[in-house]
């Protein structure tokens, strides 16, 4: 898949844990990093795509599960039924991920990850894109700064499929904010 | 209960800011050995690590106005907060759009910060 405009900051901090730490957590390895990275990495790609697919009603909701939580712009929304209604009022987007930067948390293997993402999304196809029938108050799209943070949770139903793939994660909470 | 981690998260961000628009070093009770800093796509663990970085910021004065704040129950008790913002230096007439993303765990009656992400959003 193209890298063309996805500065991926593969933001995720060393593993020094100091000696003198006292929770309980386990230490994150180099290895957690990486798959922290590469989990990261694939899932914003295939999260965006998704969303800005003619498919994305039917797509973007397995993303989620009846215990997530999102919000939008401030709006509340639960489970796989929310995003599904937040989904169906949504312009057509196209998504363009500027950075995004990712920590595991430590606590179960594999870990789950924090995911913080910025980039710009233009909502609606523009005159170019509607049909001739469109009416005239048609939002066009102008794009706008989008800030979202994901916190991805690995499913432990749902054993990895493919080679090299460690875990299948769904998203457990979802933020998203406009920007300006 | 569902109430308490909004104010949680709203009473943090706002200890946060104070401190760190007065005395940034002040800041270092909140982070633990183990904590995760990425500020600017750049990593650093631990408090000793993330407060060097935060103090040796080249600014003078600074002052966070936040614009918007999402707060989110994370598992176990810990609380996702989601900041956008603007960041004016120096007093200098620009303000800088930022967003901040925080993880705070709870500890006895208190919450420290396990996950820290900041960026300047220029996109």
């Amino acid at each position: 898949m193209d890298d063309a405009g996805i500065q991926t900051s593969a933001s995720c901090p060393p593993t020094t844990i100091s000696s003198s730490s006292t929770m309980a957590a386990p230490p994150i390895t180099p290895s957690d990093i990486e798959i922290a990275t590469r989990a990261a990495d694939h899932f914003t790609r295939l999260y965006y795509t998704t969303y800005d697919s003619d498919t994305r009603l039917a797509d973007l909701p397995q993303f989620y599960r009846p215990t997530s939580v999102l919000t939008w712009n401030g709006e509340p929304f639960s489970g796989v039924d929310g995003t599904r209604a937040l989904i169906e009022n949504m312009p057509p987007t196209k998504h363009e991920v500027q950075s995004f930067d990712c920590h595991p948390i430590p606590g179960t293997q594999p870990p789950s990850l924090l995911v913080t993402v910025s980039g710009n999304v233009t909502h609606g196809k523009g005159p170019a894109g509607n049909p001739t029938n469109t009416p005239a108050k048609t939002i066009e799209g102008h794009p706008r700064v989008f800030s979202q943070t994901f916190m991805l949770v690995p499913d432990p139903t749902a054993p990895p499929t493919k080679p090299g793939e460690v875990a299948k994660y769904y998203i457990g909470a979802d933020i998203v904010r406009f920007v300006g | 209960m569902s109430q308490d981690f909004a104010s949680v998260g709203q009473q943090f961000a706002k200890f946060y800011y104070e401190k760190f628009d007065s005395d940034r070093s002040q800041l270092a009770p909140l982070y633990r050995d183990f904590s995760m800093l990425t500020f600017e796509g750049q990593p650093f663990q631990g408090t000793q690590a993330i407060i060097e970085k935060l103090t040796s910021l080249s600014f003078q004065k600074v002052a966070h106005q936040v614009s918007s704040m999402d707060v989110q129950p994370s598992s176990d008790g810990k609380i996702l907060v989601h900041v956008c913002g603007f960041l004016q230096v120096d007093g200098g007439e620009n303000h800088l759009p930022y967003n901040q993303v925080f993880q705070l765990v709870p500890e006895g009656s208190t919450y420290y910060v396990l996950n820290d992400m900041f960026r300047l959003n220029l996109a």
